[in-house]
């Protein structure tokens, strides 16, 4: 859960990216880091396996600036895809406050967007956290493979598989590009950000 | 006994209470509601083994939670019905509450052994690399469920050291030395002044400072933008990543990326493999006989420097016999062995990069066998074929030699399979009997 010190005056936030493996969560992170590199003081810290794939976790704390002399810090993970780390994904998932649930516009990856949202919701139970109530953003990322020629779900099929019953914001994006990523993490921040309004004022 | 029946209501509301909702206070409830009981009951055996039993049935479900078996929830009040029939029924005689006792005790050995075998549950697929197969033999996806369970528990193990040191604020003692800078001082673990916040949804509501806030960080103002040309996947050494490869930590790196590794080193002993991975993709380029020997030269190097890896040494036995093979019959089936070949070095790194390799290479083990006793089959049928139609090129000594290796691996491996699984299921009996 965020936390806010009234002593240090300071917000902190912990926003959880999500979804299928090979969907784009680790990308999301690193266009972040590299397009604000000059502005994000600290380091990303990325742990890895050889072929790429992201083993634990990655993490990037981001301290965005002051709300009412408050210090708002912003910690941004990711979890391993790989069905057999789920033990990790829970515990990634330990006090997170907002989540961004990358899924893959693929068409062949449908099944896994499906699979791993549902597993989202049942790992968040775990944490006694309800998935209608969290605040979510939905990313559909890789748009850009369209052009590519690949065999893409519509916007309308993601919606119809993911957000039929959450209802929340959603993104058509492209992790490599850039497209929409930093606009997904506004969101989320925006979002998670609002039940501290009232602390804040 | 009025006392005796006041305790036997409060296990009753206990129990009651984990039928409802398995949390940690009910479970409490339970074991301070046992406790009083056992003093009531001393000396009477047969309700003593009913007390003890939903001692560790409670034990039980607290550590296993949604995840406990159904049959171990629904056996709580069936024996606790057993009891409070044998405390408070009409005059039932020694015999009638061992009878009554028995049928529960047995219930409850039963309950064991279901445990200690492997779940059928479908919801946690089995993931060793890719294209994963039946395994070999039957006992294959036996076996890999517990492995499953296993690493998710390992991984829980080695995870929440690293996490917890992640966590650990500035509350708690100086980060140890091997502390990623990158972590942030205070994270979110509760301190003094800190008060909790669990965001919720709020559709309709807008929070116009922290917006302008994230405009404001967020804007393209003076970005040096250039990031068209860098690949933001890339890994770039100005980046600021510290990229932490969990396969490659040597002494020296583990100083310089500042990560906490107590839990790498609990993966075992650091293998360094990379030279092997050179070998078999020069290998898979252009076969020759100076690549072969080097890559006989380096198993054997490595076999020497961890004599007790069992399960490495096992890989490396099987990528030195597909080696073998290609020095004596490049001819024979060139394409499959230097794949298969490939497949087993994938199967090794992968399986070093998890955590436990000593425990955790038995999956991996499996589907190797399983490569591997389909490459023999074919490289063996090949030659057969080319023995009947040429006998005099190739040699039978060769067949007869590459036919009696996996008999060797076979009982190896199999051994190695025995002590791991006697490992994993001791363990997990343990979790249930544990009082
Ligand atoms: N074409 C395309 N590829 C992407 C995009 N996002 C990620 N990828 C690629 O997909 C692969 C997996 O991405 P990664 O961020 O590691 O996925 P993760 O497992 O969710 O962390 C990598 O090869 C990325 O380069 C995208 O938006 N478009
Ligand atoms: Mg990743």
């Amino acid at each position: 859960m965020g936390f806010i010190n009234v002593k240090k005056k300071e917000v902190q936030i912990k926003i959880v990216y999500y979804g299928p493996g090979r969907g784009g969560k680790t990308t999301n992170l690193d266009y972040i880091n590299k397009k604000y590199k000059q502005r994000i003081k600290t380091e990303m810290v990325s742990i890895k396996t050889h072929g790429d794939r992201t083993l634990f976790f990655d993490f990037l704390p981001v301290d965005i600036g002051k709300i009412h002399g408050f210090d708002i810090k912003i910690q941004l993970y990711t979890v391993p895809g790989q069905v057999k780390y789920n033990a990790t994904r829970k515990l990634v998932l330990k006090g997170v406050d907002g989540l961004v649930f990358v899924a893959d516009l693929q068409k062949e990856r449908q099944e896994s967007n499906i699979k791993s949202l549902e597993q989202m919701k049942e790992n968040l139970l775990t944490h006694n956290k309800d998935i209608s109530k969290i605040p979510l953003v939905l990313q559909y990322n890789k748009i850009d493979l369209k052009k590519e020629g690949i065999p893409l779900l519509s916007v309308e099929e993601m919606e119809q598989d993911l957000n039929q019953e959450l209802k929340v914001p959603s993104f058509v994006g492209s992790a490599i590009t850039g497209e929409n990523v930093v606009e997904t993490l506004k969101k989320i921040i925006s979002m998670t950000l609002i039940s501290f309004r009232k602390e804040l004022q | 006994m009025s006392s005796g029946d006041e305790a036997i209501k409060d296990l009753k509301a206990a129990i009651l209470a984990i039928e409802w909702e398995i949390n940690d206070d009910a479970i409490l409830s339970l074991m301070n509601a046992i406790e009083p009981l056992k003093k009531e009951l001393a000396g009477k055996k047969p309700l003593l083994v009913c007390l003890q039993v939903m001692g560790t049935l409670g034990q039980y479900i607290k550590k296993a939670k949604q995840r406990a078996h159904p049959d171990a929830i629904q056996l709580l009040p069936s024996v606790f019905a057993a009891l409070e029939k044998a405390v408070t029924g009409d005059a039932l005689d020694e015999k009638e509450i061992v009878a009554l006792v028995r049928v529960e005790v047995d219930k409850y050995n039963h309950l064991k052994n279901e445990l200690a075998k492997p779940r059928k549950s479908a919801a946690k697929p089995s993931a060793p690399p890719q294209d994963v197969t039946a395994g070999a033999g039957g006992g294959g996806s036996t076996i890999r469920n517990l492995m499953d369970q296993k690493e998710d528990r390992a991984v829980d193990g080695a995870f929440n050291a690293l996490f917890d040191e992640m966590v650990s604020g500035d509350n708690s003692q100086p980060p140890s030395k091997a502390a990623p800078s990158a972590m942030p001082s205070s994270t979110p673990v509760k301190g003094e002044g800190d008060k909790e916040v669990v965001p919720d949804r709020h559709d309709e509501e807008v929070f116009q400072e922290a917006d302008d806030l994230l405009d404001d960080f967020f804007s393209d103002d003076g970005l040096d933008l250039s990031l068209g040309d860098e690949e933001p996947g890339q890994q770039e050494e100005a980046g600021g990543t510290v990229e932490v490869d969990v396969g490659q930590i040597k002494d020296e790196k583990v100083e310089e990326t500042v990560v906490d590794v107590a839990s790498v080193e609990e993966a075992g002993e650091e293998v360094d493999v990379s030279k092997i991975e050179r070998i078999v993709k020069a290998i898979n380029e252009d076969v020759s006989d100076s690549l072969l020997a080097e890559l006989a030269e380096e198993i054997k190097a490595l076999q020497g420097k961890y004599p007790d890896h069992s399960s490495m040494l096992l890989f490396l036995q099987s990528i030195a016999s597909v080696g073998r093979h290609l020095q004596s019959n490049k001819e024979c089936e060139l394409e499959l062995s230097c794949e298969i070949l490939q497949k087993m070095y994938d199967r090794l790194s992968h399986a070093l990069f998890t955590m436990k390799p000593q425990q955790h290479l038995l999956a991996a083990h499996l589907d190797m066998m399983q490569d591997y006793i389909n490459w023999h089959e074919k490289i063996v049928s090949a030659m057969q074929k080319t023995v009947v139609e040429a006998p005099s090129v190739y040699d039978e000594m060769a067949l007869k030699k590459t036919e009696k290796l996996p008999e060797e691996i076979r009982s190896e491996v199999v051994e190695i399979v025995r002590q791991e699984v006697d490992s994993l299921r001791t363990e997990l009996l343990e979790l249930i009997t544990q009082n």
